[in-house]
């Protein structure tokens, strides 16, 4: 990328020392109070509404709930992270949607700037396309909700049988633009994720978001063992 | 009371707001900073017009399916909360399935005409404590992941280049292939990413040496729609 106005340094050292410490600090605590913030409905249902379903029943429902999801809260921040940058996260995470509406969003940002992922440039346009996509997605949710369930009426069924393929779709794009990106790392990458899912969706010995996490670090593994090697010449680091 | 009137509320309105302010103050914050640090990083407001415009394009379609989503939520759970749930932290999926286990931890039924006031209540409190983990989690340790990264790459940038790009083929590679299961004929999203890729690839290679800017701002849309077009014809 063209940079008239800083040095790589100078870059380095805005994302190091001023960029990553103001986004850790207020994402996290914006991330922490929104924990918080999200009891708000069941303390009115309580406060105004006088409803309180038996403790029992809250512990058993989210025994089941937390028990299903439990791998996923870690799984997925390490899987998306690196794609994200580390603003992005704490926004796509907040904002929920992430592998079908934040992930997308901020691999076409990056892309449309021609920035690289993991770079500070990438931090700084992945958090913008997550944010577009959270007030994208927030206007088209209201208006949804102000015109209410006629608006299923407005939209032809076809449409939304059509809309169900824009996501994979996107992902293809995304993973062809990667190994068109790096295509010698491609040539590991890329067999090690479709075995990883394989032996996952035939053996079922684990979910195939764990096949993303043994994708994710397995290619961050090669890559750095490769690195060793000749195998990457200059034009691909 | 019916307890629809109580998730209809205007309170139940109040209360889905709060939590809403605290993301609308999280997206402003880093945003700026965004906006602020990247002009000072060299990135080009052409850049980031750019990327705004894809981006936004490219989050339509998701979100008009997670309308969908939003609107069978709605019916069970009123409009506040399935406003509330789909916008912050959730997704479709995960939300129904969460208030269906509420319900049922009642030993209601989940349908409209079963719902009391309480197992609707006990939706909603598995929605909020099956979903606050992410929050905990990402909030908590996202640095410490990117550290985690940082310290494999050994301080490299040039390493840490690399396995980033690893990272992100890992997650397309996995996000991709997951669509394209089982693999039989039926299975019409397998077409859609075959188009979808065909056309990033085609637009790729034939704007390499010409460098032609609307086709990174609008490829990834051209791409979706041409996959959504393979989806439909075969």
């Amino acid at each position: 990328m063209n940079e008239n106005n800083a040095s790589r340094q100078d870059v380095q050292e805005i994302y190091d020392k001023e960029y990553i410490p103001y986004s850790v600090k207020w994402g996290r605590l914006t991330s922490l109070v929104g924990v918080v913030a999200s009891f708000a409905p069941v303390v009115v249902l309580l406060v105004v509404f006088k409803v309180m379903p038996p403790i029992d029943a809250i512990i058993t429902a989210a025994t089941i709930r937390i028990s299903a999801c439990f791998v996923y809260y870690f799984i997925e921040p390490i899987s998306f992270q690196p794609v994200l940058g580390i603003p992005g996260t704490y926004m796509a995470f907040l904002s929920g949607n992430i592998s079908n509406l934040r992930v997308p969003c901020s691999s076409v940002a990056q892309n449309a700037a021609g920035v690289k992922e993991g770079t500070p440039e990438g931090a700084v346009i992945s958090t913008i396309g997550v944010a577009v996509s959270v007030v994208v997605n927030l206007a088209i949710l209201t208006i949804g909700v102000l015109l209410g369930a006629q608006i299923l009426k407005l939209i032809p069924q076809s449409l939304i049988n059509a809309l169900v393929f824009l996501v994979p779709a996107l992902y293809g794009a995304m993973l062809i633009q990667m190994v068109l990106y790096s295509p010698k790392m491609a040539i590991v990458t890329v067999p090690l994720g479709v075995i990883a899912l394989l032996i996952s969706k035939i053996t079922k010995i684990y979910d195939s978001s764990v096949a993303i996490l043994i994708s994710v670090f397995g290619a961050i593994i090669l890559g750095r063992l490769l690195q060793n090697t000749r195998w990457f010449s200059d034009e691909e680091a | 009371m019916d307890y629809l009137k109580i998730a209809n509320s205007g309170w139940m309105w109040f209360a889905v707001a709060i939590p809403m302010v605290v993301l609308a103050a999280q997206v402003v914050l880093l945003l700026r900073k965004s906006l602020k640090d990247g002009k000072r990083m060299g990135i080009k407001n052409e850049q980031i017009k750019s990327s705004v415009t894809a981006s936004a394009t490219a989050a339509l379609g998701p979100s008009v399916s997670i309308l969908v989503g939003l609107i069978s939520l709605m019916v069970m759970m009123g409009a506040p909360i399935a406003w509330y749930r789909l916008s912050y932290i959730g997704a479709v999926m995960y939300e129904m399935t969460a208030a269906d286990v509420g319900a049922q931890a009642m030993g209601i039924p989940f349908e409209q005409s079963s719902m009391t006031a309480e197992a609707f209540a006990n939706g909603v409190w598995a929605m909020i404590l099956g979903s606050i983990g992410w929050i905990i989690v990402s909030g908590l340790f996202t640095h410490k992941i990117d550290s985690l990264r940082v310290k494999i790459s050994g301080g490299n940038p040039k390493t840490l280049s690399i396995i980033t790009a690893a990272a992100t083929l890992g997650v397309y590679v996995s996000l991709t292939f997951n669509r394209m299961w089982p693999i039989t004929s039926t299975n019409k999203s397998i077409f859609a990413v075959i188009g979808g890729a065909l056309t990033m690839f085609l637009l790729t290679v034939w704007n390499k040496k010409r460098q032609k800017k609307w086709v990174s701002t609008w490829g990834s849309t051209i791409a979706m729609i041409v996959g959504v077009a393979f989806a439909m014809i075969f």
